[in-house]
């Protein structure tokens, strides 16, 4: 199921509204736009309704969430979900244009249950999501495209040190208890668990991915970290290692370059999370920060690759111009901003000014540093 | 004596060799120097085809930008920067034959899409820093065109190789079509014509630099006194204009 269309309004404590137009995407997105134009804001608010809709987060301030999603077979599904003061006052679901729920303010509504085969009544309290509080596979299956596409989706903010600054202590058994797939902090974990589970295999799979966009990997590893001190000799921490063709040597964790240790943690997030089921969405902020040309141009060819190849869908933002050159116009979604009022341009609004620009010659930096989207919709405005 | 400094932004490879030996072709070899670059990201790196005579008049920097698509993007890039380093003139030249082109149209050559290409060029020009001094070429479709323009040069390549023989097998004959408005994909028709004789063509270094060393000015002025490929002539016209040495 694909995230097809978003609209989103905020009003913070101060009364300040931020928005976005419904934006329009397709299986893989790259959103570009001047700084502060709400491509960062815009993958947190996407990150923020799965949270929601996974029952994993709960409602803050006020908000209102209008996202239309795409099943496979083409069907819509149409959801709402508007809040104030920590309360659901509007809940809504609609699938091929027929309402599924319907909620106010006071939590009460209706709601289609299947084997009766009618609507029927229903109050929860209005701090909560029906669409999670009244979760049934039986009588309310529609509920769980929504729970599950909040459940898969992962976020990557590419720009943090993913992972890089957490070491991590496990018990007895090698592992975690509980192991959350949307703690990108949690590298060192995902390495350790997918090598115990499954093997060699996982390892390879991130060596052919990490070398692939230019670098000589010939081992990776996790293992107890020599260089800190710890109080006990019951909790070493443990990290990631590598050891680099050029230099027969191990590199810890620590040591490891920035741009080096994003690319890294970004693959073995991905194929940790490829293992547990597809990611209905992946959502990366800042993609191919810190790295060079040759890098960040193979890092996005890679994960174009990796989507295009499986059923996920992919919404990444960059400011980056070896990225934005190498991403066809068709994935672009470019943000403008109007005070609190965001709005995408984008090959299903305005083909005729992708298909224009590509006839300038230009690369496509070039669309977004010498604003044509701008002069171009001047014009035709 | 000041020296003519001029820029050639290119969009590969066999642009740039056919360039640097058109040069060494069309002026004294002791009074021009030139530079071939290649640009590799952002990065230029310099490729080993430097000439450097003592007493130049004229300086070509040749930059090979490695993709159709970016030839006007580098020559943006980096005008304002070369015209204040002392260059005269910027060339920009890139092949119509592109993944845009064939986007519009359905394998075949259209002058409407044509005209919208090079006008959309020139509307970018138009508002760098001094488009008077910028001049940006098509080959129509491909560099390839032009030198099957050139009805001997494949004679030289191989003897067998006449247009009645090329007729024979393909088709054409190279003396009564012009390559610019008779073939989609240039060099695609090349390789077949190489093919007759066994000769393989794809825009390998060395096979490049085997047919473009054998292009005499002889075969560059026959082509220029035939109504064939418009193109060739306009760009040649601006390689020449840029020294100020005009020839007739």
């Amino acid at each position: 199921m694909f995230l097809d269309t978003l609209g989103y309004v905020e009003v913070d404590r101060d009364g300040n509204e931020w928005s976005i137009d419904d934006f329009s995407f397709d299986k893989i997105n790259l959103m570009v736009g001047q700084n502060s134009t709400g491509k960062s804001r815009t993958l947190n608010v996407i990150n923020a309704l799965g949270g929601l809709l996974a029952g994993e987060r709960q409602i803050t301030f006020s908000g209102k969430f209008c996202p239309v999603f795409r099943k496979d077979d083409k069907s819509k599904i149409k959801y709402l979900l508007e809040h104030r003061d920590h309360k659901v006052i509007k809940e809504t679901l609609q699938i091929k244009e027929k309402s599924f729920l319907e909620r106010g303010p006071d939590g009460e509504g209706t709601i289609y249950a299947e084997e009766l085969g009618q609507d029927i009544k229903f109050q929860v309290p209005d701090s909560l999501i029906a669409s999670v509080a009244k979760r049934d596979a039986i009588q309310h299956p529609f509920f769980d495209n929504l729970y599950e596409w909040g459940k898969s989706l992962r976020f990557y903010q590419f720009g943090t040190y993913l992972g890089r600054d957490r070491f991590a202590v496990f018990n007895e058994n090698g592992g975690k208890d509980t192991l959350d797939l949307k703690n990108t902090d949690s590298v060192v974990v995902f390495l350790k668990k997918g090598q115990k589970e499954f093997g060699k295999e996982f390892v390879e799979e991130i060596i052919s991915d990490i070398n692939g966009i230019g670098y000589n990997i010939t081992e990776i590893g996790v293992r107890p970290l020599l260089q800190v001190l710890t109080p006990s000799p019951m909790a070493i921490p443990e990290a990631i290692y590598i050891k680099e063709s050029e230099h027969n040597h191990v590199v810890e964790q620590n040591e490891i370059s920035q741009g080096l240790f994003r690319a890294l943690s970004l693959f073995i997030q991905l194929r940790f999370s490829a293992r547990f089921g597809i990611p209905s969405l992946i959502l990366i902020d800042d993609i191919g920060e810190g790295l060079d040309y040759e890098r960040s141009t193979k890092l996005i060819s890679s994960i174009i690759k990796i989507a295009k190849s499986s059923k996920v869908q992919l919404i990444m933002t960059t400011n980056n111009r070896f990225v934005m050159n190498n991403v066809p116009l068709e994935y672009w979604v470019v943000l403008i901003r109007n005070a609190g009022n965001c709005r995408a341009l984008d090959y299903r609004n305005s083909k005729e000014m992708f298909d224009n620009f590509e006839m300038t010659g230009l690369s496509n930096f070039d669309f977004f540093s010498s604003k044509y989207y701008e002069r171009a919709s001047d014009v035709s405005k | 004596m000041s020296v003519n400094k001029i820029a050639i932004f290119v969009e590969g490879q066999s642009e740039l060799v056919f360039i640097r030996n058109l040069l060494r072709q069309l002026f004294d070899n002791s009074s021009i120097v030139f530079d071939c670059i290649k640009l590799h990201g952002s990065q230029t790196v310099d490729i080993p085809y430097k000439h450097c005579p003592p007493e130049p008049t004229a300086y070509f920097q040749i930059i090979n930008v490695e993709n159709d698509s970016k030839v006007l993007s580098a020559i943006k890039e980096r005008e304002q920067k070369l015209f204040q380093n002392g260059f005269s003139k910027i060339i920009g030249l890139r092949d119509m034959y592109s993944k845009e082109y064939r986007k519009r149209v359905e394998g075949c050559i259209n002058d409407e899409v044509n005209n919208k290409f090079v006008e959309s060029h020139d509307n970018v020009i138009s508002f760098m820093s001094s488009p008077e001094k910028i001049s940006f070429h098509f080959s129509i479709m491909e560099i390839e065109a032009w030198w099957l323009g050139m009805e001997t040069l494949f004679e030289k390549v191989d003897s067998r190789l006449n247009s009645q023989f090329i007729g024979e097998y393909l088709d054409f004959f190279l003396e009564s079509i012009d390559p610019e408005t008779s073939f989609f994909h240039p060099a695609e028709t090349l390789k077949q014509i190489l093919a007759l004789v066994n000769i393989p063509y794809d825009k390998k270094l060395g096979q490049v630099e085997s047919i473009t060393s054998k292009i005499s000015i002889e075969d560059v002025e026959t082509l220029l006194r035939t109504e064939k490929c418009a193109s060739f002539k306009k760009f040649y016209e601006s390689l020449l204009s840029s020294t100020g040495d005009e020839k007739e």
